[in-house]
């Protein structure tokens, strides 16, 4: 009969001493571990703000949405001025449209749109979002008054106008049917951070034309 | 017992695996989310310039009711052949040299565009008119095409169709 002393192997086993780790199987383990998690830490971390990069970028989406929504379909067409910003003022100045541009406006752009004129905004403000990302957002308006406008008659050929043969002057003066509308967001990945004052701000634009189709 | 020496080692590597499976999940992801905000943008100007090509055939409509008519009257089938925006040299939207074009560059030309794109007008059909002792009116059903060149080589197009009634003597604007 063999007699097994339990102290013999005191640190290597609980059974017949050789289960478990060895110290070295543990100091490679560990190693191992080092060597992943410290890239996966950096990659977290560099996820973190490529995740705020792609939330700001679809903040900024919606809003030049929202924009360009009101632009061609609520504002009327005789209200939105030529310029770089554009301006904003009712020739007519109706009441419900002065209201309706008081309202929308501030939505549009943010703050920074009044100007000394009452019943005058500018088409250029500043947007802080909830998480403190800053945008800048601007609307240039052209006028394009030389566009023009063909029908083409079978037996008489191709007949064309221009604008000045089919309407009056607008209140600029001018015979303009459409305008150019280009709306340009700008915004910076740095919380707090004026975009003008950021030389990797990044920026979107969307444009449409907009004819007179108003009254 | 031999066998189950550097078990450790096998499960570290494991457990490597599966982070690096998860890391590569999380790159798709993100990818993922760059993406849909690209496609998104590129939709969104694809549909503006669509709703441009329409506004653009309704106020030909509106200007030119009764030219119109006479036009479907004389056996037109397109009788608005210049409703696309590259044949309009101020309508063209063509990239500017720059990558950096912004509007707050002072003395930016308006002339050019951020955005590279085209609009037209597929087809215009008179369907239906009313000749009444106090009321000429005709319906016309509209569809137009747009379509824009994003970046990354994708390109997003948009279609959009509408009926509308004119008056066919005073479909013109006002002042």
């Amino acid at each position: 009969m063999t007699t097994v002393r339990l102290h013999d192997r005191p640190f290597r086993a609980f059974g017949d001493g050789k289960a478990g780790f060895t110290f070295v199987e543990i100091m490679i383990a560990v190693l191992i571990l080092a060597a992943l998690l410290a890239p996966v830490y950096q990659f977290m971390n560099s996820a973190v703000r490529e995740t705020e990069r792609f939330y700001v970028e679809a903040v900024a989406i919606s809003q030049a949405k929202f924009a360009m929504d009101t632009l061609m379909f609520q504002i009327p067409w005789r209200a939105i001025r030529a310029g770089n910003p554009a301006r904003f003022e009712d020739p007519k100045t109706v009441p419900v449209v002065r209201t309706l541009l008081e309202s929308a406006l501030p939505r549009m752009f943010g703050s920074g749109i009044d100007t000394p004129t009452p019943g005058v905004w500018r088409g250029d403000g500043m947007l802080t979002d909830a998480k403190g990302f800053i945008y800048r957002i601007r609307l240039a308006c052209l006028d394009l008054d030389d566009v023009e406008l063909a029908v083409d008659v079978p037996g008489k050929g191709l007949r064309s106008f221009l604008p000045k043969d089919l309407t009056p002057k607008d209140a600029d003066g001018n015979h303009t049917v459409m305008k150019k509308l280009v709306l340009e967001i700008r915004w910076s990945l740095l919380k707090g951070v004026d975009p003008l004052r950021d030389p990797h701000a990044k920026a979107l634009h969307l444009v449409g034309i907009k004819s007179h189709l108003d009254g | 017992m031999n066998e189950r020496r550097g078990i450790a080692i096998v499960v570290v590597l494991l457990f490597a695996v599966s982070i690096a499976l998860f890391m590569f999940i999380l790159i798709g992801s993100n990818t993922n989310l760059s993406l849909q905000n690209r496609k998104t943008l590129g939709q969104l100007q694809a549909y503006f310039l669509a709703q441009s090509a329409l506004q653009h055939a309704i106020l030909k409509l509106r200007l030119l009711p009764k030219e119109t008519y006479d036009a479907f009257q004389a056996g037109a089938t397109k009788p608005y052949p210049d409703v696309e925006s590259d044949l309009h040299p101020r309508l063209r939207l063509t990239r500017p040299a720059s990558d950096d074009w912004s509007l707050y560059t002072p003395g930016v030309s308006l002339e050019a565009s951020p955005i590279e794109g085209k609009y037209a007008l597929k087809e215009i059909r008179l369907e239906s008119s009313l000749d009444g002792m106090s009321l000429v009116q005709d319906g016309y059903r509209l569809e137009v095409e747009a379509a824009v060149r994003g970046t990354g080589g994708m390109t997003f197009s948009d279609g959009v169709a509408e009926q509308i009634i004119i008056s066919r003597f005073t479909g013109g604007i006002g002042p």
